[in-house]
C-alpha cells in the first residue's frame, strides 16, 4: 500500500471517527448500570428463552399446512392459561414447533465440572466457522482463535474442525482443558451442528452436566440418550391486556426429554423455589420467567413490563395462573393460529 | 471526591457514576465502530460498564480505567457468547411482543462504515481505534495486547481493503 492511498483512506476514515463521536456526543445516556449482573448465567437464560423463540419463528415459517403436527406417541404441548387476569386477552398461539433450528444459529453444549454460582466451569458449543479473524493460532494442524474476557474471567476459544464449524469452548479456570484434550474428545456431528462429546474422555473433573437449551433438547429428542423422553414439540401463547402493549406474557411448554436436562437449564439472575407448584421463578431485569414441570412438559411463564415484571403480573399472581393451565382442544388451538 | 491520573498521587477512589457519565459517549463511538450497529454498540457499552461497576473498587484504582473498559468493548464485540446473547435478547422482544419501531439512524458516512464492517473482525477493531478512538499503533497494540507488528500489519491490510472498496463502489466516493 502506498502513502498516497494510506493518506486517503485515512483522511476519511478520521473524518469518519469525528463525526462518529459528534454524532455520539448529543445521545441521551441511559441509567448507568449498577446491578450485580450475573452475566453468564443471565446468558444461558436469555439465549434458552431465545432458542425457544428461534424455534418457534422457524416453525412459524415452515411449518405444514395440514395433517397433524403431533408425532405419535408424544406429549402435546398445546396447552393453555386456564384463567387470565382481568381485562387480559390470548392474542395468540402456535406450535408444535418440530422444524429444527436456522442453522447459523448452532446448539449450545455444556460441559463442566458443576454449574455453581457463575455456569459451567467449561462449555462447548459449536459456531460458524471462524472466519472474521484473521489473529489464528496453529495448533495440532487447526487454526485456533482466542479470545480472553477479562471481564468474566473467562477464555473463549475457537477450534476450526472443517470449512463450516468450528468448535467453541469457553473455560474458566480450568487449567487441564486443553486444546488437545478437547480435539481428542469433542467432534462436530449433523448440520445444524451439536458438538459430540465421549464422557470418557473428558479431562479429569469434568463430567456432563445439563443442557442449557432445553428447546433444542426438545425439538432434537433422537440426539438424546436416556432420561424421561417424550417427545414433543414445543407450544407457545402471548397474552396481554386488552389494548395495552406495554405488559404481557408468554406461555411455552416443550416435552421433557430427559428429566435432568431440561429441569436444570435455566440460570437467571436470582431464582427462588415455588413449592406451591414444584417450580422455579427467575428474575431478570425487565422480566420474570416462572419453570415447572407437569404430565412430562415443561411449562415456562415469562412476563414483562415496560416498568419491570411487577408491573405485568406478581410472583403470587403468575403461580395462580400457573395452577390453573388446560390443554387446548385441536379447534381451540387452530383458532389461535397468527 | 477528585479522581486523579497522576501516577505519584494516591489512587483515590473515582465515582462511578462520574465515571459512566464523563465516558459513556465516547465508549458508544467505539462500540459503534467496532459493531456498526447501534442497537449492538448500546448493548456492548452497557455490558462493558456493567462489568467494570462489579469491579469498580480495583478498576477506578487504575491509572487509565477507561482504557480498561475499552478494551472489554472490543474484546466483547467479537464475543460469540455477546452476539448469541445480543440475538436473544432482540428474539425475546420480538418474539414476546410487538417489534419495536427503532430503527438505526445511518451514521455520518455510511458508506465508509459499512465498508468497515465487511472487514475481518481483527481488522475492524484496530480500524475503530485508530480513526474513532485516534489510537496510535502502539497504544492500540498495548490495549489489545497484540504484537505491535501484527497490528500494523492488519491495519495496512484494512487501508488496503478499504480502499479497494470505496473506490470501486461509486458511492463511496463521497462522503459527508
Amino acid at each position: 500500500m502506498n502513502d498516497q492511498i494510506s493518506f486517503l483512506v485515512d483522511e476519511r476514515g478520521r473524518a469518519a471517527g469525528d463525526q462518529l463521536r459528534a454524532r455520539t456526543a448529543v445521545r441521551v445516556i441511559p441509567e448507568a448500570p449498577m446491578r450485580d449482573d450475573r452475566g453468564w448465567r443471565t446468558l444461558l437464560v436469555v439465549a434458552s428463552l431465545a432458542l425457544v423463540l428461534v424455534g418457534g419463528l422457524a416453525y412459524v415459517t415452515s411449518r405444514p399446512t395440514g395433517g397433524s403436527d403431533v408425532a405419535d406417541g408424544a406429549v402435546d404441548p398445546r396447552w393453555l392459561l386456564g384463567e387470565l387476569p382481568d381485562g387480559w386477552v390470548v392474542q395468540g398461539a402456535f406450535g408444535p414447533v418440530t422444524a429444527p433450528p436456522t442453522a447459523g444459529f448452532g446448539a449450545i453444549d455444556l460441559y463442566g465440572g458443576a454449574p455453581g454460582v457463575d455456569g459451567p466451569a467449561f462449555a462447548l458449543f459449536p459456531v460458524d466457522a471462524i472466519n472474521e479473524s484473521d489473529s489464528f493460532e496453529t495448533v495440532a494442524g487447526r487454526a485456533v482463535l482466542r479470545e480472553p474476557d477479562q471481564a468474566l474471567g473467562v477464555t473463549e476459544t475457537y477450534i476450526a474442525v472443517d470449512d463450516t464449524y468450528s468448535i467453541g469452548m469457553r473455560s474458566k479456570g480450568l487449567e487441564n482443558a486443553s486444546i488437545d484434550r478437547v480435539l481428542a474428545a469433542a467432534r462436530v456431528e449433523g448440520r445444524p451442528a451439536r458438538v459430540v462429546v465421549d464422557p470418557a474422555t473428558l479431562p479429569a473433573g469434568v463430567a456432563i452436566v445439563p443442557n442449557g437449551d432445553s428447546a433444542f433438547a426438545a425439538m432434537r429428542p433422537v440426539d438424546l440418550v436416556g432420561g424421561d423422553v417424550a417427545p414433543a414439540g414445543m407450544a407457545l401463547s402471548g397474552y396481554a391486556p386488552e389494548g395495552d402493549g406495554s405488559v404481557g406474557a408468554t406461555l411455552a411448554v416443550t416435552g421433557v426429554v430427559g428429566r435432568i436436562e431440561v429441569a436444570a437449564g435455566l440460570y437467571g439472575t436470582s431464582s427462588t423455589s415455588v413449592p406451591q407448584i414444584g417450580g422455579t421463578v427467575y428474575e431478570f431485569e425487565d422480566s420474570r420467567v416462572l419453570v415447572w414441570e407437569r404430565d412430562r412438559l415443561q411449562f415456562s411463564l415469562q412476563v414483562w413490563g415496560e416498568d419491570g415484571p411487577d408491573g405485568s403480573l406478581t410472583v403470587d399472581e403468575m403461580v395462580a395462573l400457573a395452577g390453573k393451565v388446560r390443554p387446548a382442544s385441536a379447534e381451540e388451538w387452530a383458532q389461535l393460529q397468527p | 471526591v477528585i479522581a486523579t491520573n497522576h501516577t505519584d498521587t494516591p489512587a483515590l477512589f473515582v465515582p462511578y457514576e462520574a465515571f459512566y457519565h464523563d465516558h459513556y459517549r465516547r465508549v458508544l463511538a467505539l462500540a459503534y465502530g467496532v459493531t456498526g450497529s447501534w442497537g449492538d454498540a448500546e448493548d456492548l457499552t452497557q455490558d462493558a460498564f456493567a462489568a467494570a461497576f462489579r469491579k469498580w473498587r480495583d478498576i477506578s484504582a487504575y491509572e487509565d480505567p477507561v482504557a480498561w473498559v475499552k478494551r472489554c468493548v472490543v474484546n466483547r464485540s467479537v464475543s460469540r457468547w455477546r452476539r448469541l446473547a445480543a440475538e436473544a435478547r432482540t428474539l425475546t422482544r420480538a418474539g414476546a411482543r410487538t417489534r419495536s419501531n427503532y430503527q438505526d439512524p445511518d451514521p455520518p458516512d455510511p458508506d465508509f462504515w459499512r465498508a468497515v464492517h465487511t472487514l475481518p473482525a481483527a481488522q475492524r477493531q484496530v480500524i475503530a481505534l485508530f480513526y474513532v478512538e485516534d489510537m496510535d499503533t502502539e497504544t492500540i497494540a498495548s490495549l489489545l495486547d497484540r504484537p505491535l507488528g501484527t497490528v500494523k500489519s492488519q491495519l495496512g491490510r484494512a487501508r488496503g481493503a478499504l480502499h479497494e472498496q470505496l473506490t470501486s463502489d461509486p458511492k463511496g466516493t463521497s462522503h459527508e
